[in-house]
């Protein structure tokens, strides 16, 4: 690019005031930009910082602990409450306290403490492919703890090609443990629900044999009356109401006609016989007085 | 905190498992799916690198730090989990909306002009920006969050780590954008 070029671009190119600010944030952050939506399924996991805090590798925290800070927030090595405290500041800071410790120390934060870093971020996603997915869940954790890993001294860790296979080795460790403990786990959930299906089957056919036994005595007493031939008939009763209770009504009205007829008799008698001692009742009266 | 490291027992320890992982056809180090520290992003900025599709392969995860809000009970995961602030309105867009949006021929895939990133970027008009932020740096996450925190220990914070290869072809790094300019500005 010649100079013409270069201030043609230059008066062209009309930024926004606050561009160098934007510019400076956007380098810092390693700002990433993703149109329109994240789906769920990218979302490997979503981790509190609360729980993230603890798991911080050493040159992160101070190396006298406050015991009394349960969160851990007051163990950190850097101040954000201060105001010239910038990302970049910090930055340095933590290259500088890991650059600072010795080299026992640094081979620890770059592999174990990094892959326990990185299995607190992969947590519920590992646990949850280590069976589907072995290799490809070791890989994972294991590309994101080597990441950690040179964060705070990148010649150093390149230096020590070692790391990698440690780290690897060490998820590989884990991811095993964690395979073995799901399948374990599995093996006795699935003998539990043998056990619960086992169980209901027992109680299943506990309740058929008493039940068919209790059936069997009732046909069995049933078979000892004459006029009680077999079950449907006794069934059907209620539908279809035996004879005599067809009868009994009649049997019934007969008897009220009966009384009827009888009531009748006494009453035309009587008034026969008054009408008779009516007709008399002058003689009989003449006779007694 | 500052036990001596056993470096010597680890290493014998694990010998065996690392040359049982050495014979193993499935090492990613032999693969070339992942190598040694290269094409890696430095601490702090980027290095000759900036854009996204080159630096997805050996950076393939993505954080995102922000305060949760309890999800629908019938939340699927593959519905939208985070949503640019143009969309949050009164209307659940779905991965169909969006799909049909970036295959509607008078809108390009993504917006990847200076005037995008630099409505993004201008808190003023962030309600009107489609785009949601993430970062490849886990010990910015980590930072950031800290840094809210401190400034209100109430209110919940987490840290979402996102598989960059799934948003692969709707990424943008926002310096590849502030970097362009634009001429007709």
């Amino acid at each position: 690019m010649d100079l013409s070029e270069f201030l043609l671009l230059t008066v062209t190119i009309r930024r926004h005031q606050d561009h160098w600010k934007w510019y400076r944030f956007a380098t810092e952050a390693q700002d990433v930009l993703i149109h329109g939506y994240v789906p769920g399924t990218a979302v490997l996991t979503s981790i509190s910082i609360l729980s993230i805090v603890p798991k911080l590798p050493s040159y992160f925290l101070n190396p006298n602990p406050n015991e009394e800070d349960k969160n851990f927030f007051g163990n950190l090595t850097w101040d954000v409450t201060q105001q010239r405290s910038g990302y970049q500041q910090f930055c340095q800071q933590m290259s500088e306290q890991f650059l600072r410790s010795s080299a026992e120390v640094r081979l620890r934060d770059t592999t174990s403490s990094s892959v326990r870093l990185a299995m607190c971020f992969l947590r519920p996603w590992f646990q949850k492919y280590a069976l589907k997915d072995y290799q490809g869940a070791v890989d994972n954790v294991a590309e994101l703890a080597y990441i950690i890993a040179r964060w705070p001294g990148q010649w150093w860790v390149r230096e020590h090609t070692e790391i990698w296979d440690l780290i690897q080795s060490m998820v590989h460790v884990i991811g095993e443990e964690v395979r073995d403990a799901q399948r374990i786990h599995a093996l006795n959930e699935v003998t539990r629900l043998q056990g619960v299906v086992s169980e209901l089957q027992l109680l299943t056919d506990e309740f058929m044999s008493v039940h068919s036994r209790s059936g069997s005595d009732v046909s069995a007493d049933e078979a000892d009356l004459p006029e009680s031939s077999s079950a449907p008939v006794s069934a059907l009763a209620p539908l279809f109401p035996p004879e005599d209770s067809v009868i009994a009504p009649e049997k019934t009205s007969s008897t009220v006609e009966t009384a009827s007829c009888v009531l009748t008799s006494f009453l035309f008698g009587a008034f026969a016989a008054l009408f008779v001692v009516n007709s008399q009742r002058r003689d009989l009266a003449l006779h007694f007085t | 905190m500052g036990r001596p490291f056993a470096a010597s027992s680890l290493f014998s320890k694990l010998t065996t498992t690392t040359s049982v992982m050495e014979g193993s056809s499935a090492d990613p180090k032999d693969s070339g799916r992942f190598q040694l520290g290269f094409n890696a992003l430095p601490q702090y900025g980027f290095g000759p690198d900036l854009t996204f599709d080159s630096l997805v392969e050996h950076n393939p995860f993505l954080f995102r730090v922000y305060t949760p809000k309890p999800l629908s009970p019938f939340f699927d995961s593959s519905e939208p989990f985070f949503i640019g602030q143009k969309f949050k309105n009164s209307y659940r867009y779905t991965v169909q909306d969006f799909q049909a949006m970036s295959a509607s021929p008078d809108q390009s895939a993504i917006p990847n002009s200076y005037a995008d990133v630099a409505n993004h970027m201008d808190w003023s008009k962030k309600s009107s920006s489609p785009f949601v932020t993430t970062s490849f740096s886990f010990a910015w996450a980590i930072w950031e969050a800290t840094r809210r925190y401190k400034s209100n220990p109430k209110q919940p914070l987490e840290i979402a780590v996102i598989d960059a290869r799934a948003v692969a072809g709707r990424a943008v790094t926002a310096l590849e954008l502030l970097r362009k300019g634009s001429p007709k500005e």
